[in-house]
């Protein structure tokens, strides 16, 4: 339903699309028809306005200047036009373009009767010049303005001040038209397309809606997720588009079911083209060796080519004798002409199969070259390896140098160790020793210290005693005074006894202490003292293990210095070996390209040959001389086989399309044989004939007698 | 005794203070001996003492003094024995420092019920440095409160029914 209402907008606005078109053409019509009264019009008008113009500028005595100002401007207006101002007694005061114009209107017989009369007519028209354009023109008077009345300059009013000659090309006039009229068409169309945009407007719910199922389906078919083909009612180009959209997606799809298979056979090329460049990265032996059976290939080749050199020199001789069997053949032209038709095509297919050879002969050449570069590289190779020898070996003589310092060092270092052992374990002893003495002093000190308390002891009593005997002396009074001054003695003596006893007893006190620090400090030694023995112990057991270690180090060192400069000149040995293997890949290389331009002149030879036996296809329909071109043609084939021969120094390959070749030769023999039999044959017949007509002849000649 | 223009102290120290006593009262210095304290006898009294056979009251002269009990065996301790009319008795000291010989001008009047009316008076310390001050003890007032305590004591022994010793 609403496809039904689309369509018939759609129809609708086309309808108007051309009511529109056919109005256009209409106004086109209509307006050829009122060209002619436009153009005039339009001259007349022109005119007019320059005679107002005209009036109004006509001031002063300098009519020419004002005049030709005039025509100037008025001639502007119009393209291809010309304007011509008169005086009151046609007298031309200015004209544009001066010289056309005048020629015109002198010309012109609507104005040659004025011109000549003298009396200015006015009036418009359309009328064909001399030249045959048609034109519309004007003659308008130029009023008396009521200045030039006052002034009276111009007295008589009866006559105007002048005339304004107006003449304007039709064409103009109608392609001016014409360009108004394109506007009325671009207007119509502009309306055109806006009634169609309208339509699409009103009408896109309706058409997009089955291009959206359309574009759904389109998407669905891509996605593999086939939804069935949407039932609307679809325009006839995109339901063949729809259909060709199938049509290419199934193909899609048998291609797809292809692809893996391609895949497949890619993976398999690949895996071919792995294992070929595998090959191809092979090391230097192999290739060493491909030069050796290259070579063995090449010996070979050449003793079988010498083998083919001489039967084809036998072909050649026998080239020669059919050649002289040719040269003798007359006559019997059509079956030498099929005979070199299919000489021709065996020429042709031995061309190919030379132009086969020089292919092989390059990619031989082409192997060659990439032998030598890998020759190069491997030659570079061992230039380095020897070079790295030598380094190898320098560095090892260094090292084992090193080695032999260090093994000497860590001998002296051991030695040292030793010492520094040794006297450390004196040292340790000593200190032993001192340890026990310091004992030693503690005790005694100890027991200096008892007998100290035994003397203070004594003294306290010594000094109670003295005191009593003071108290004792005072009390007897003058007769105890004596007493009491041996009494003071006393205690004087006992107090210097406390005092010194105080004295040593400290004394006693620091010596206690500083045994009793010493000691500690040397049972702080004894542990330091035990460890570092412990500690020199292990050194000197490590560095006895370093001047072990060093010297097997210094013997493999040696070892390694020696196998190097074995290396150096094994690698030297190999450097010469290349080296030879280089010149004889350059020698092959050499040569291949000298059979290379052999098979090329072989190649241009059969070209030749080519064109001589098409020569000689032409020929041997009138020329028995034919049969010995194609001898020469042997003759040359043979000489450039021979070159080839000797030249020869490629692989089996080559050797296989040079049999080839000259089996073909030989099948070409054979036909050549076959044709020459033929020939004979035919000659036979010929003779046959030829006997026979004698005799008609004889026989005729006999009649009449 | 008259023609005594010199005068003889006993000096010793009590707590780091020093004391005297005239020489005239004193019999003799002793060292510590073990005390046997006396059960019931006031705290002033340290205990008796056994003299070759004879028993005698030992004052604590810093329990007298009200001196606070310092290390009690120190080694310097002495007990000096003093004598008067009405009997002998113990003075425990902190040790005994020497005879001192003064002037009589030299010994300065004790100010009035100092040291419960022991102290006489008072002088400079000879030869001291520091010029500390000696006290100057009355014998017969020590001597009087050693009796008074040895009655007290008696009497705790008549309650006792054991015959006087003393």
């Amino acid at each position: 339903m609403k496809s039904l209402k689309g369509r018939l907008i759609m129809v609708l606005a086309v309808a108007l699309g051309l009511a529109g078109l056919v109005a256009a053409s209409a106004m086109i019509a209509r307006d050829r028809v009122t060209e002619r009264e436009d153009a005039r019009a339009m001259a007349e008008g022109t005119a007019r306005n320059a005679a107002a113009f005209a009036a109004a500028q006509f001031e002063g005595s300098d009519h020419a200047r004002t005049a030709f100002k005039i025509a100037y401007a008025t001639s502007k207006a119009h393209e291809g036009s010309g304007v011509v101002v008169f005086g009151r007694s046609a007298k031309v005061l200015g004209a544009v373009p001066a010289k056309s114009v005048k020629i015109e209107y002198t010309t012109d017989p609507d104005c040659k009767e004025c011109h000549l009369s003298g009396a200015a007519t006015t009036g418009s028209g359309v009328g064909t010049r001399a030249d045959g354009e048609r034109v519309a023109r004007s003659v308008m008077p130029i009023p008396v303005e009521a200045s030039c009345k006052q002034t009276g300059c111009h007295p008589s009013v009866a006559k105007p001040l002048g005339y304004v000659y107006v003449q304007i090309p039709v064409a103009v006039l109608g392609s001016e038209a014409r360009g108004a009229l394109y506007l009325y068409v671009v207007g119509a169309l502009a309306l055109f397309a806006l009634l169609g945009v309208l339509a699409y407007r009103f009408s896109s719910s309706l058409l997009i809606s089955p291009v959206l199922d359309v574009v759904e389906y389109l998407r669905g078919l891509s996605s593999d997720r086939r939804t069935g083909r949407p039932m609307f009612d679809l325009p006839g180009e995109m339901a063949g588009a729809l259909d060709g959209v199938e049509t290419s997606l199934a193909r899609l799809s048998e291609v797809k079911e292809k692809v893996p298979q391609l895949i497949d056979t890619c993976a398999a090329s690949a895996r071919v083209m792995h294992r070929l460049s595998s090959l191809l990265a092979r090391n230097m032996d192999t290739e060493r060796e491909y030069v050796v059976g290259l070579e063995k290939s090449l010996i070979k080749l050449s003793s079988d080519i010498k083998d083919v050199n001489s039967s084809v020199d036998l072909i050649a001789a026998s080239a020669d004798d059919n050649s002289t069997s040719l040269g003798e053949m007359t006559g019997s032209v059509k079956s030498v002409a099929t005979d070199a038709e299919a000489l021709s095509n065996h020429v042709k297919r031995s061309h190919g199969s030379v132009q086969q050879m020089v292919r092989s002969v390059q990619a031989v050449a082409e192997h060659v070259e990439l032998l030598v570069a890998r020759v190069d590289s491997a030659s570079g190779r061992v230039g380095y390896i020897e070079v790295s020898a030598g380094e190898i070996a320098e560095n090892a003589r260094l090292a084992s140098e090193l080695s032999g310092e260090m093994a000497g060092s860590a001998s002296v270092g051991a030695d040292a160790v030793h010492h520094i052992s040794e006297s450390i374990k004196t040292s340790y002893r000593e200190i032993l020793v001192a340890a026990d003495s310091m004992r030693e002093l503690k005790k005694a000190s100890r027991s200096v210290g008892d007998i100290l308390k035994i003397i203070n002891e004594i003294n306290d009593k010594t000094k109670l005693l003295a005191l009593n005997a003071a108290i004792i002396a005072a009390q007897a009074g003058e007769q105890g005074r004596s007493f009491a001054v041996v009494a003071h003695e006393i205690k004087g003596l006992s107090d210097r006894t406390a005092a010194s006893t105080g004295d040593i007893a400290r004394i006693i006190e620091a010596i206690q202490e500083s045994v009793d620090k010493a000691l500690g400090n040397v049972s702080k030694g004894e542990e330091w003292l035990g460890s570092s023995v412990d500690a020199v112990e292990q050194a000197g057991t490590l560095l006895g293990g370093i001047a072990e270690t060093s010297a097997d180090m210094f013997n493999r060192i040696k070892a390694i210095g020696d196998a190097a400069k074995r290396q150096s000149l094994l690698s030297n040995e190999v450097s010469d070996s290349v080296g030879q293997v280089a010149g004889m890949v350059d020698e092959i290389k050499r040569r291949v390209k000298e059979h290379s331009s052999s098979a090329e002149n072989v190649e241009s030879s059969a070209q030749a040959m080519n064109a001589l036996t098409d020569q000689v296809r032409s020929a041997a329909k009138e020329q028995a001389e034919t049969s010995r071109y194609l001898s020469e043609a042997f003759t040359i084939i043979d000489l450039h086989l021979k070159g080839v021969l000797k030249s020869f120094g490629a692989n089996a390959e080559m050797m296989t399309a040079v049999i080839e070749g000259v089996n073909r030769a030989k099948a070409r023999l054979d036909d050549c044989n076959r044709a020459v039999a033929d020939a004979d044959a035919a000659l036979v017949d010929m003779e046959r004939g030829f006997s026979g007509v004698t005799a008609l002849v004889s026989g005729s000649e006999d009649e009449p007698k | 005794m008259s023609e005594r223009s010199h005068l003889k102290f006993l000096c010793f120290s009590l707590g780091g203070r020093f004391f005297s006593l005239d020489i005239m009262g004193i019999r003799e210095i002793l060292r510590l001996s073990p005390v046997t304290s006396v059960p019931g006898a006031p705290e002033t009294v340290r205990g008796v003492i056994n003299v070759r056979g004879e028993l005698i009251t030992v004052l604590d002269m810093r329990r007298i003094f009200g001196i606070e009990a310092d290390e009690p065996e120190r080694r310097d301790v002495r007990i000096i024995l003093a004598g008067t009319r009405s009997g002998r008795f113990g003075m425990l000291v902190d040790s005994v420092q020497d005879v001192v010989t003064l002037e009589a001008d030299e010994i300065d009047p004790a100010p009035a019920d100092a040291e419960r009316g022991a102290v006489i008076g008072m002088f400079k310390r000879p030869g001291d440095g520091e010029g500390r001050i000696v006290m100057l003890l009355r014998l017969g007032a020590l001597a009087r409160m050693a009796r008074g305590e040895a009655e007290a004591a008696r009497e705790g022994l008549q309650e006792l029914s054991i015959p006087e010793v003393i």
